[in-house]
C-alpha cells in the first residue's frame, strides 16, 4: 500500500499528472464520515425504534388483514422515502425515516407471511423488498441494513425452499452432498457479487451506481461474516434435546467460519480494519455455533477441525514460500 | 483517506474509471500483492492455529471411550509440552513462539476441563474458567501479542459471567463474595470496576508501547466489557416490583462511573468511543426503565419510538461533532 495522502495532496498530484484540470474545484469536507461504532449506535436505536413504531401503527390501526397490515407498511415505508428525500444532513429526520422504514419493512413481511403462510414464500417477499429498498431508499445505512438482511433473506429462502421445513427445528437427515450443494447454492453467489464489486471497483465508482454498489458491498461482507450464524438463531440452543440422526447441516457454521475469514480478506483489499475485526469475531461466533449445533458427534466435528487446521497450515506455509520465492526473483 | 472520502472525491470531480484507478493507488487505498499475500498468510496461520486448538478442546468433549484417561492426559499435556518447547526454540514476537502460546493457552483451558470432567471435583465453571485465566496468565505475558492477550481477556470475562452473572455459589471465590450482603445489581459492578482497571492498564501499556498492548482494538475490548457488567447491572437494579436501596446506589455508582469516563474522555479529547459506550449504555438503561415501569400500550408504544429516536440523534449529534473536532486518526468509518 501507498503511504496514506490528504485529500489536498492527492487533488495536486492528480493535478501534477494532468489527470485533473487545474481549475477543478476544492471538494467540500465530506460530512458523513461517521465511525462504525457511532453506525451501530444509530442503527440499533433506530431498528429498536422501528419495532416499537409498528406496534404503535398495530395497536392504533388494528389491520386484521393482510391487505391491511401490507397498506400500513407501504405508508411507512412511503413514510421514510420521503423524509430521507427531503432530509438535508439532519440527524433527527434519518432517524426517524430509519424507525419508519424497519417498521414498514417489518409490516410487509407480516403481510407477506400472513397472506401466504409459508416460510419460503415470505422469504422470497423479504428478500425482494429488501433489494427494493437497497436500491431505493436514498440513505446510506438504510441501503446497508437492506443489503445485508436481503442476504440474509436469501439464505432463508433457500433453506426453507431446498428442504421445505416448516420452522428452524425441524428433524432433518441431511446427507453431507446435500448440506453442502444448499450452503453453496446460497453463500457462492454472494461471494462471486463480492468478488466483481470488489475488483471493478473503480469502474463502478466513477459511475451513478456507486451509492447502491458500495452499501450492498458493505451488507454483503456483513452477511458473509456473520449471515450463517443470524440465519439459524435458535440451532445452537437447542443442544439439550435428544437428536441422534447425522445431519450434515451442522457443517454450515463451520463454513460460515470460512466465509467470514474470506470477507476479513476483502476487508483487507478494502482497508477497512472494522470488518476485518467483525469479521474475526463472526468466525469465532460460527465455530462455537458447530461446536454446539446437532447433527454430528463431538469426534467427528474434532477430527474436521484438526483437518482444517493443517490444511490452512499447509497453504499458509505454501503462499509464504511462494512469496518469498517470487521476491527472490524480483 | 477512507472509502466514504475516496466515492465523495470521485463523485465530486466526476473521474473516469482510468483516473479512479490511479486515486485508489495514490492514495494508498489498495494492498499491493505481497502485502495482500502477508496478511493472507498470517490469516491461514492464526486460523490453523485455532482449528487445531478447537479440535483438541471437541475432542476432550467428545468423551471418547477408546482413548482412555491416562491417554486424554497424555495428549494435552503432550501438546502443551511441545508448545511451550516451540515458543522457547522461536520465542516471541517470532510468530511461531506466539502461535505456540496460543495453542498452550487453549490447551491449559482443555485440560482443566479434562481435570473436572475426569475425577468429578464439584468445581462450579467459573472456577474452571478463572483458574484457566489465572494459569494463562504466563503465557499471554510471554507471548507480548494483542491476540494472546484478547483471548485471556474473553476467557476472563467468561469467568465474571459465570460467577457474577449467573450467580454461582461455590468455590472460594464464592465464600469471599457471600460475606458481603448485596444485591445482584451491587455485584455486577465488581467486575465492571476490573474491566474498568483492565482497560487503564491496556492504556497505560499502549501508550508505553508493551507488544501484548499494542493495539488499539485491545483496551477497547476491556471498556465494552465494563460496560456491557456496567449495564446488565443498572438494568437488575432498574427491573421492577424488586428494587430495593442497594438497586438505587447500585444505579448512582453506574452513572458515577459513566460521567467519570465521560470526564475523562474529554479531558484526553482523543477517542469518542467511550463516550458513544456512555451514550449507548444510558439509552439502553432509560429506555429500559421506561418500559419496564409502564403498562405497554399505544402510547407507551408511541413514547419509546420517540425517546429512541429522539436519544439516538442527540447521541450522534453530539458525538460527530466531538469527532470532527477531535479527528477519528484510529477509527475507520464505514
Amino acid at each position: 500500500m501507498n503511504a496514506p495522502m490528504s485529500v489536498d495532496a492527492l487533488r495536486a498530484e492528480l493535478v501534477r499528472r494532468q489527470l485533473l484540470s487545474p481549475s477543478a474545484g476544492k471538494m467540500p469536507a465530506v460530512s458523513h464520515d461517521r465511525p462504525w461504532f457511532i453506525s451501530i449506535v444509530l442503527g440499533a436505536a433506530g431498528w429498536l425504534a422501528g419495532v416499537f413504531a409498528l406496534a404503535f401503527v398495530a395497536l392504533l390501526l388494528k389491520p386484521d388483514t393482510a391487505g391491511g397490515i401490507a397498506l400500513a407498511g407501504v405508508m411507512l415505508l412511503l413514510g421514510a422515502f420521503f423524509l430521507y428525500a427531503v432530509d438535508r444532513d439532519s440527524q433527527f429526520l434519518d432517524q426517524f425515516a430509519l424507525a419508519l422504514s424497519i417498521a414498514g419493512q417489518f409490516a410487509v413481511v407480516w403481510a407477506a407471511d400472513r397472506a401466504t403462510n409459508s416460510n419460503t414464500a415470505t422469504a422470497a417477499w423479504a428478500c425482494i423488498l429488501q433489494v427494493a429498498v437497497l436500491i431505493v431508499m436514498p440513505n446510506r445505512l438504510a441501503k446497508v441494513l437492506a443489503a445485508f438482511f436481503a442476504c440474509c433473506a436469501w439464505a432463508l429462502l433457500v433453506r426453507f425452499g431446498w428442504w421445505e421445513a416448516q420452522d428452524f427445528n425441524d428433524q432433518r437427515q441431511l446427507m453431507l452432498g446435500s448440506a453442502l450443494m444448499g450452503w453453496f447454492a446460497v453463500w457462492v453467489p454472494i461471494i462471486i457479487a463480492v468478488q466483481i464489486l470488489v475488483s471493478t471497483e473503480s469502474a463502478w465508482m466513477s459511475s451513478a451506481l456507486r451509492s447502491i454498489a458500495r452499501a450492498a458491498l458493505t451488507g454483503m461482507l456483513l452477511s458473509l461474516s456473520v449471515a450463517t450464524w443470524i440465519s439459524e438463531p435458535l440451532g445452537s440452543l437447542v443442544f439439550w434435546e435428544g437428536q441422534h440422526q447425522k445431519d450434515w447441516m451442522a457443517l454450515w457454521p463451520l463454513l460460515g467460519a470460512i466465509s467470514s475469514l474470506l470477507a476479513a480478506v476483502y476487508a483487507f483489499r478494502l482497508g477497512n480494519w472494522a470488518f476485518i475485526g467483525v469479521a474475526s469475531i463472526g468466525a469465532l461466533l460460527h465455530v462455537s455455533q458447530f461446536y454446539y449445533l446437532l447433527g454430528l458427534s463431538l469426534l467427528l466435528k474434532s477430527c474436521i477441525m484438526l483437518g482444517v487446521g493443517v490444511i490452512a497450515l499447509i497453504a499458509a506455509t505454501w503462499l509464504q514460500r511462494r512469496g518469498t520465492e517470487q521476491e527472490a526473483a524480483t | 483517506m477512507n472509502r466514504r472520502e475516496l466515492d465523495a472525491f470521485v463523485a465530486h470531480h466526476n473521474l473516469s474509471a482510468s483516473t479512479t484507478d490511479a486515486v485508489l493507488d495514490l492514495a494508498g487505498a489498495r494492498p499491493m500483492p505481497a502485502e495482500l499475500g502477508q496478511f493472507l498468510v498470517r490469516v491461514l496461520q492464526l486460523a490453523g492455529v485455532l482449528s487445531l486448538a478447537a479440535g483438541l478442546v471437541f475432542f476432550i468433549a467428545a468423551n471418547w471411550q477408546y482413548v482412555g484417561v491416562t491417554g486424554r492426559f497424555a495428549l494435552i499435556q503432550g501438546v502443551i509440552v511441545a508448545s511451550v518447547a516451540l515458543a522457547l526454540w522461536k520465542p516471541a514476537p517470532h510468530a511461531l513462539g506466539r502461535y505456540a502460546l496460543l495453542m498452550a493457552f487453549i490447551a491449559t483451558g482443555a485440560l482443566l476441563a479434562l481435570f473436572g470432567q475426569t475425577y468429578q471435583t464439584g468445581a462450579d465453571v467459573y472456577e474452571l474458567f478463572l483458574t484457566w485465566s489465572l494459569l494463562g496468565l504466563a503465557f499471554v505475558v510471554a507471548g507480548q501479542w494483542s491476540v494472546l492477550s484478547a483471548a485471556w481477556l474473553m476467557v476472563f470475562n467468561v469467568a465474571l459471567v459465570l460467577f457474577f452473572g449467573w450467580q454461582a455459589r461455590g468455590g472460594w471465590a464464592w465464600a469471599a463474595l457471600s460475606l458481603l450482603e448485596t444485591s445482584a445489581s451491587l455485584r455486577l459492578l465488581v467486575p465492571a470496576v476490573l474491566n474498568l482497571a483492565l482497560w487503564l492498564l491496556a492504556e497505560f501499556g499502549r501508550r508505553a508501547r508493551w507488544s501484548a498492548l499494542d493495539q488499539h482494538w485491545v483496551s477497547s475490548l476491556a471498556l465494552v466489557c465494563a460496560f456491557g457488567f456496567m449495564t446488565s447491572a443498572g438494568l437488575v437494579a432498574l427491573e421492577p416490583h424488586t428494587m430495593s436501596g442497594d438497586d438505587g446506589m447500585a444505579l448512582l455508582v453506574v452513572l458515577a462511573l459513566e460521567t467519570g469516563l465521560v470526564v475523562y474522555a474529554m479531558r484526553l479529547r482523543n477517542d469518542v468511543f467511550p463516550l458513544a459506550l456512555t451514550a449507548a449504555s444510558l439509552i439502553v438503561l432509560s429506555t429500559f426503565a421506561f418500559g419496564a415501569h409502564t403498562d405497554f400500550d399505544i402510547g407507551t408504544a408511541f413514547m419509546l419510538a420517540v425517546w429512541l429516536i429522539v436519544t439516538s440523534t442527540v447521541s450522534g449529534r453530539v458525538l460527530m461533532s466531538l469527532v470532527r473536532a477531535w479527528g477519528n486518526k484510529e477509527e475507520v468509518a464505514i
